[in-house]
């Protein structure tokens, strides 16, 4: 057999690995169930602030409830189809607990906001499901949520641009991106065969 | 042993040396899609890697058997509606394998691929026509 025959084989086989990894994220849902999950909670805890400008406390409890929710639709979806476990989301539940319910955690999150809870939380699940994507996204968003919190972006607006609905705005914008992310995570999935 | 230096070491192989350096439970083609699942998955059940990989319940049991007797997944048995159900579950060192095993057989397509400009130079063989 020459090398380049040899070499296509190769590819096909990767391809092969590729599309059984695939197949196994879309049918799991992977990335996009959480992405959408976390997003429209978080949209969901955010958007009263923008007319009230109440405090963040919404927001990290639906992050947290988020997590729990993410975990109770993998195991149901691992006991139905035999694949997959939420092992991650519960540990991030209750890391969002852990920071609602302790003086600590509280502390942080009255300084860092409830992105605090989303990053971090975010992050071990992804860790703990060997999920890149989620990561990145989890130390991408979660980073610009902290930084958020401690009014890094409203800070640096115009004056003239200051308003009370600001800071929740740019949270809300981090929320649309998330349930985005979901989305094309989604469209992406399904084209797995 | 790092990914990045399996790589390296690798791809000082001539090809031959690097075609013997596959490890033979893992480079089987369907235990190599068992280990690709559950790597993605973490765990699956029997059921449902017959399904993906269309592999029939003798075969598949076979090859769960080889790579459990192995040390690269454990099976654990449970029941889902009264129904019993086999789990299998890939350890650090299934993890490990299989990433060895991708991380050599890429090594491999490169090395056919740098070799590939002689083979297309050479004329075809006088006795195949």
């Amino acid at each position: 057999m020459s090398s380049a025959s040899q070499s296509g084989d190769g590819k096909d086989w990767e391809s092969r690995v590729s599309a059984v990894r695939a197949r196994v994220r879309r049918d799991r849902r992977a990335t996009s169930l959480p992405l959408l999950f976390l997003g429209v909670a978080t949209a969901v805890g955010i958007a009263p602030q923008l007319s009230s400008g109440a405090g963040d406390a919404l927001a990290g409890l639906m992050i947290t409830l988020a997590f729990a929710a993410i975990w109770v639709v993998f195991r149901f979806r691992a006991a139905r189809a035999g694949v997959g476990r939420g092992t991650g989301f519960g540990v991030a539940s209750l890391l969002g607990l852990f920071l609602m319910l302790t003086i600590v955690g509280f502390v942080a999150l009255v300084y860092a906001g409830p992105f605090l809870i989303f990053g971090v939380g975010l992050l071990v699940a992804a860790v703990w499901q060997r999920n890149a994507f989620l990561a990145v996204w989890a130390i991408v968003i979660g980073g610009i949520g902290v930084f958020e919190g401690f009014f890094g972006i409203t800070n640096r607006l115009p004056v003239s641009l200051w308003a009370q609905w600001e800071h929740p705005a740019i949270y809300l914008v981090l929320a649309l991106m998330t349930i985005l992310a979901g989305i094309i995570a989604w469209l992406r999935e399904n084209r797995a065969t | 042993m790092t990914e990045q230096e399996n790589d390296r070491l690798a791809a000082d192989l001539p090809a031959g040396r690097l075609a013997l350096s596959f490890d033979e439970v893992v480079h089987q083609r369907n235990r190599l899609g068992i280990l690709a699942v559950l790597a993605e998955a973490g765990e699956a059940d029997f059921t449902y890697l017959r399904k993906v990989l269309e592999l029939t319940d003798g075969n598949l049991g076979r090859h769960l058997e080889i790579l459990a007797e192995a040390g690269l997944i454990t099976l654990s048995k449970g029941y889902y509606r009264r129904r019993p159900r086999t789990w299998a579950k890939i350890t650090g060192a299934g993890r490990r394998a299989l990433d060895a095993e991708l991380a050599n057989m890429r090594a491999l397509m490169l090395r056919l691929e740098a070799e590939r400009p002689r083979d297309q130079d050479t004329r075809p063989d006088p006795v195949q026509g």
